[in-house]
């Protein structure tokens, strides 16, 4: 938020709701548990709007997206189930398709561990660097590049086509 | 492949992948009631404790009640209930001041006739906002401007009716802010007033100023701090008052 005024809650969420969202999309790969995640730490935030402005809003519902979501993930309130293999559904995929790569990626990151799957989502989906990750997540950078690596080599595992390529695909289609 | 690449391969991918949602209409409101509901299952599990707490906050405050107290920011974590707050110059008020929130109090501002304590979602200055010139309209409160969605609750005393029929301040809806809730930027004003009758300790309350007035300003949206204020004003209790009641507010 720049501008040197107080954000509007309101106007944050507006402008920001989205992007949140899609945060909340890869942690819980649910739409309807996203926006529930999303919907949970804005109430949690809002009551508090006004102190929170004078650092980093984004960074504070950010942490709060991620801290409440490893709540979820740790009390099993979700009723989610890592699954020991990907489901049928995924198993030949063609990646290069949008919703299948949306079905098959999704896929690989909600079979992280929790932590790593954290790391992944803010290192790589929300671009954070390894300081701004290891604050966000109360850990050091050193532990967030060792769970980056572990994630990368599982993800590299599971999709290997993709990763190595699918941006020159991605590049051929434009 | 370097693992540089496959980060940065990881980056495009997971933007690709990632599905771009639809906002839901109804999102701001659902997030209202969610809030309110946490507030409202708050203060059941308060309420369950405040009758009990408010019997023994009222017996362990001794007749000489202590200095009030005076801007000082209560953090979240050290009372999840909120800490009692106790001002002997408002007829014994005593409240429980929501986590967060900052108290002051009382003091005789510039234009007020008597002592005002004020509690808000933020911190109060101890000078005074305005001088005796320029309070002519509305009495200087601690606050030059009220933070959007914040909320200023301002204590005082009034003459207070005859008769004390209910035990709790009941807010009403003023048509339009007073100029002290609108000098700070204050959208919506709720007023209530308490009348306290004291058998046992005539010096408290003597004259005509038997009630207490409260007035919350809030600037818009601020339903979160309303829920909060209300929540607050649902633990006042009056040292040695017997009985205590409301009456409709003077405006």
């Amino acid at each position: 938020m720049t501008g040197g005024g107080e954000p509007d809650f309101e106007e944050f969420v507006a402008a920001r709701g989205p992007r949140m969202l899609r945060v909340a999309w890869l942690l819980t790969g649910d739409a309807h548990q996203a926006e529930d995640l999303l919907q949970t730490v804005l109430a949690k935030v809002w009551p508090k709007w006004h102190r929170i402005t004078a650092d980093n809003p984004e960074a504070y519902v950010r942490k709060a997206l991620v801290n409440t979501h490893a709540s979820w993930w740790q009390r099993r309130w979700r009723g989610e189930v890592p699954h020991g293999k990907l489901p049928d559904t995924v198993a030949a995929p063609d990646p290069y398709d949008a919703v299948d790569l949306e079905t098959f990626l999704g896929a690989a990151v909600r079979r992280l561990p929790a932590r790593q799957r954290a790391v992944v989502v803010l290192r790589y989906f929300e671009d954070l660097s390894v300081e701004e990750t290891a604050a966000t997540l109360g850990c050091r950078p050193g532990t967030v590049k060792s769970q980056a690596s572990k994630a990368l080599k599982a993800l590299r595992a599971q999709v290997p086509a993709a990763m190595a390529e699918g941006g020159a695909r991605d590049d051929r289609g434009r | 492949m370097t693992e540089a690449d496959e980060e940065r391969e990881l980056r495009r991918l997971l933007e690709r992948a990632v599905p771009r949602l639809p906002a839901p209409e109804q999102r701001m409101r659902q997030v209202r009631r969610r809030v309110l509901r946490r507030r409202r299952r708050r203060a059941a599990g308060l309420s369950a404790g405040v009758a009990a707490a408010a019997v023994a906050a009222v017996l362990s405050w001794p007749s000489a009640a202590p200095a009030p107290t005076r801007e000082e920011p209560v953090p979240a974590a050290s009372a999840p209930t909120g800490r009692p707050v106790h001002y002997s110059e408002l007829l014994g008020l005593g409240y429980r001041l929501p986590p967060g929130w900052y108290a002051q109090g009382p003091v005789t501002q510039p234009g007020a006739p008597s002592p005002m304590a004020f509690a808000a979602t933020q911190p109060l200055s101890r000078r005074p906002a305005c001088t005796e010139k320029t309070a002519a309209d509305a009495p200087c409160g601690p606050l030059d401007a009220l933070d959007r969605g914040g909320a200023l609750v301002t204590f005082g005393r009034a003459p207070g009716g005859k008769s004390a029929t209910e035990t709790a301040f009941r807010l009403q809806a003023a048509k339009s802010p007073a100029p002290a809730c609108r000098k700070i930027g204050g959208t919506r004003e709720l007023t209530a007033a308490r009348t306290v009758l004291r058998e046992a300790s005539p010096d408290l309350g003597t004259g005509e100023d038997r009630a207490v007035t409260v007035s919350v300003c809030l600037r818009e949206p601020a339903e979160a701090s309303l829920a909060q204020a209300r929540e607050m004003l649902a633990t006042a209790v009056f040292a040695g008052a017997s009985p205590t009641g409301t009456h409709a507010p003077g405006r």
